[in-house]
């Protein structure tokens, strides 16, 4: 016997989806959205981009509505020099590179993880990162680093690894932290003066630990509704549809904007006070390098000075010659929402999931690879 | 990346609980979700638990989803009634896998479901 928070089917039914399209549509004509001028609304979560073009919704909703991927792959936007430093690390005698199995076949400027290891680096893939403290424990004479990549989900399980590695006098245990930070990329997004934007499909995950009050400054200072959305179909098109009331009401006039939560039996307004504490006890805010994008100020997590000694750096020389991105790649101008996947000349040509060009392409999650496994021939 | 899987907490050891997946059980840590206990529904990414799950909301959003394909039932059968009212001819019914309208007359009036 389960509840129904284990039922995913009980989030997928037709007669239910039918009727939130119906107001989907009702919503669309009350914003006086057209095909010319659609409504516009981005999701910044990979596994939304997977969930979005999995059950094809897309092809559901009227043309009227544009749905776009924002930068919510992290593992996508880690910059080409911070994968040659991994590679470089993993060839560096007596280290043991352990990390998720994302991360393995990304294009670093000459190699890859996975190629390293054909060539006899010792990378492991784990799939929690206390697994990567077993390593350490068995290996007494390695250096063990792991890669330190994601959002605000991902980034407290790797805090409680660090902390316990500390509790525990592990010496040999170090990350390479490329941490990012939701917010502070919403807030650059939606200040883009050039592109339509109307409204954030808000990570739901992302969100557990974070709450959804993180997205208030946005909402507030942006004017741009923000909802907290999970990943079963009806939770989607729910996202949608409570996104849709806000963009009506702002442009009749009738609202401003504000922070919903339609994800409500995984996520509070307040989030998840224990992950967060560790988040303020390991790592501090730093600004951080997106892959397509740049620089944006305060959307990093580093370790803290307190920790500062489990950054790999501390362990091993890992310097390396900033590379250059190849042209032609508009991987930047789709993760800020100014253009799909199937506007770039290089998609499922030069550029395809076994042999990626740009950052959209090198996970399973890339809006360029969910486009190109789901979308290719509907587009 | 952040793909969190539901699962229930059948037992636990200091910070680690045995989770059932409906049918696999797997171990997760509870460091950032100190105050669960056995039987509770957790969300687990990349080993840890990092929430509870509220079954009572879970419940409430499934009776709200269900009171829309009921009232969007209830509003095409009124449509269809009131068009044969009307004109005593067909009335057009919505297809939810394209999104199209179609002519063809449907048996009842939950179409959609038919597909």
């Amino acid at each position: 016997m389960t509840g129904p928070v284990m039922e995913v089917e009980l989030f997928r039914s037709e007669s239910a989806a039918g009727a939130l399209l119906r107001r989907i549509e009702r919503l669309l004509k009350r914003a006086g959205a057209t095909a010319d001028e659609p409504v516009a609304l981005m999701e910044v979560c990979g596994t939304h981009t997977v969930a979005i073009s999995r059950f094809g919704l897309r092809s559901l909703l009227p043309d009227s509505l544009r749905l776009l991927s924002g930068p919510g792959c992290p593992v996508c936007v880690t910059p080409l020099i911070e994968i040659d430093r991994s590679i470089a690390a993993a060839e560096t005698p007596g280290t043991i590179v352990a990390t998720f199995g994302d991360m393995m076949r990304v294009p670093g400027s000459r190699s890859s993880l996975e190629s390293a290891r054909t060539d006899g680096a010792d990378i492991r893939i784990v799939y929690s990162p206390m697994d990567s403290l077993q390593i350490a424990r068995g290996n007494p004479g390695h250096e063990v680093v792991f890669l330190g990549v994601g959002f605000e989900t991902t980034s407290p399980t790797i805090a409680a690894t660090v902390l316990a590695a500390e509790r525990e006098g592990l010496g040999n245990f170090s990350i390479l932290p490329f941490f990012k930070t939701v917010p502070a990329a919403l807030d650059m997004l939606a200040a883009i003066p050039d592109r339509p934007l109307d409204g954030f499909i808000c990570p739901g995950h992302v969100s557990v630990i974070i709450g959804a009050e993180a997205y208030e400054s946005v909402a507030r200072n942006r004017n741009m509704p923000c909802v907290v959305v999970g990943f079963e179909p009806l939770d989607i098109l729910s996202g949608i549809e409570a996104l849709l009331e806000q963009v009506a009401d702002i442009r009749t006039g009738e609202g401003d904007a504000r922070v919903e939560v339609r994800y409500k039996r995984a996520v509070t307004s307040v989030g998840n006070v224990a992950a967060q504490e560790l988040l303020r006890k390991v790592f501090e805010p730093c600004d951080a390098e997106w892959r397509g994008i740049g620089v944006i100020p305060g959307s990093g997590h580093d370790l803290s000075e307190r920790y500062s000694d489990f950054h790999a750096r501390e362990r091993l020389s890992l310097d390396v010659v900033k590379p250059v991105e190849q042209p032609g790649c508009i991987c930047g101008e789709i993760m800020l929402g100014r253009r799909l996947p199937t506007d770039c000349p290089l998609f499922g040509e030069a550029c395809t999931p076994r042999r990626p060009v740009g950052p959209c392409m090198v996970s399973t999650e890339g809006s360029c690879a969910a486009f190109y496994k789901y979308e290719r021939n509907a587009a | 990346m952040c793909l969190a899987v539901p699962g229930r907490v059948m037992s636990i050891g200091s910070d680690i609980a045995k989770v059932d997946f409906g049918g696999i059980s797997q171990e997760a840590n509870l460091t950032l979700v100190p105050e669960a206990k056995v039987g509770d529904y957790v969300l687990v990414h990349a080993g840890f638990a990092i929430q509870q799950l509220d079954e009572a909301e879970a419940e409430e959003t499934l009776r709200l989803f269900q009171e829309l394909a009921e009232a969007a039932d209830r509003e095409e059968r009124e449509t269809r009634e009131r068009g044969r009212d009307r004109t005593g001819e067909n009335t057009r019914d919505y297809n939810v896998s394209t999104g199209e309208s179609t002519n063809e007359e449907k048996g009842s009036a939950d179409g959609e479901a038919e597909r």
